[in-house]
């Protein structure tokens, strides 16, 4: 009698074991929605043409900011071309006006300055490149719940990493992040989780 | 009798050649490393970019294990192997400095894993069509490979296509 309980329970653990994987397996999604909207802090940046860019300049239209840097060989170049792609994809199914505007905000102002207007233009004319001081730049880090790290080997490196977190966030018409996305971005699916938040249906 | 001579000399001295040859071949086989290169590619980029990324895929066809030491191209003063690390949401990149490949086996660098690194283009690289690379391996041989720059502009084509195939 004894055996077989201690194999009811066994199997019950197993089950319950097999079934807490599975939901985790399956939540365990690339497009993040926020239990509630999180307002972003006031920041003082500018942008790749020197203007400032504020919290101002998002409102009004949908964004999606991400972090990076231009030395950056593999990942960033492969954000941004998955990011246009992702938006080409949604044209077809949403106006030109609510597509989300890309901002990219580069954590390494001494070496992406001067360069950060012709670098962007070359993936869209439109892209948006903002950057400024470390402590500004700090601050906008610290309301996205982003994090980064110039790993320099010495003081007077030149050819550093920049460590930084990949995911985007997705800011609404308010200033307000929505929704954070992580690669891999798939034109199609990620652009069907942007337009249902857009258009402010329940997924 | 004479011209049966002269065939038959010919006939030998072709396959002295001929074996010669693939004996040559095979001598390299044994004790140099074969590497059979394919799809060695670079994104296209913005011409102010510091770095450029470089992906092939490498198949050591050999039954002895290859290590490539080093790399370099004369468009570029540095080239040097990292891997992509993405742990915890955060990316971060890790340098390689020797590759090793084992017999028999493929090695893929592709985006978002392993790619080879080049820093500080030479003014040549504006008019490129492709990029020079020399692959340097441990038994002292030197593979050249090129790079086919890739306009990403061929992406986000491919990706209206497929948006215009999947629209409903």
């Amino acid at each position: 009698m004894k055996k077989s309980i201690n194999s009811w329970f066994i199997m019950v653990a197993f089950l319950i074991c097999q079934c807490l994987v599975s939901v985790t397996a399956f939540s365990q999604d690339n497009n993040k929605t926020l239990k509630k909207p999180k307002p972003l802090p006031d920041f003082f940046l500018n942008d790749q043409y020197g203007k400032p860019f504020t919290k101002k300049e998002l409102e009004g239209k949908w964004s999606m900011i991400f972090i990076g840097f231009a030395s950056c060989p593999d990942v960033c170049p492969l954000t941004l071309a998955n990011l246009e792609a992702v938006r080409a994809d949604m044209g077809f199914r949403l106006r030109p006006d609510s597509i989300p505007n890309i901002v990219f905000l580069s954590v390494d102002p001494d070496r992406d300055q001067p360069l950060l207007k012709d670098y962007l233009y070359y993936y869209h004319p439109e892209y948006i490149g903002i950057t400024g001081t470390k402590k500004s730049i700090d601050i906008l880090i610290d309301g996205l719940d982003a994090y980064y790290k110039l790993d320099k080997k010495k003081p007077d490196d030149k050819m550093y990493n920049v460590i930084h977190s990949a995911k985007v966030a997705v800011i609404n018409p308010g200033g307000e992040i929505v929704a954070e996305i992580s690669p891999p971005f798939k034109a199609h699916s990620t652009g069907e989780y942007l337009i249902k938040l857009i258009r402010g249906i329940d997924s | 009798m004479s011209t049966l001579c002269s065939v038959l000399f010919v006939l030998i001295a072709t396959n002295v050649l001929l074996f010669s040859n693939l004996g040559l071949a095979e001598v390299k086989n044994h004790d140099g490393a074969i590497l059979h290169i394919s799809n060695a590619w670079s994104p296209a980029a913005a011409p102010v970019a510091p770095a450029r990324v470089g992906y092939l895929s490498i198949s050591n066809v050999s039954d002895k294990a290859v290590s490539i030491v080093s790399a370099s191209s004369p468009l570029f003063t540095h080239v040097d192997f990292h891997r992509t690390v993405m742990v915890d949401g955060i990316s971060s990149m890790e340098s390689v400095k020797v590759v090793n490949i084992k017999a028999k086996q493929k090695l893929i660098l592709e985006p978002s894993g392993m790619h080879l690194m080049l820093m500080h283009a030479t003014p040549d690289l504006a008019k490129a069509t492709s990029i020079p690379l020399m692959l340097n391996l441990d038994n002292g041989q030197t593979l050249h490979v090129d790079l086919a720059i890739k306009d990403k502009r061929t992406t986000e084509k491919s990706a209206m296509k497929h948006a215009h195939h999947a629209h409903h």
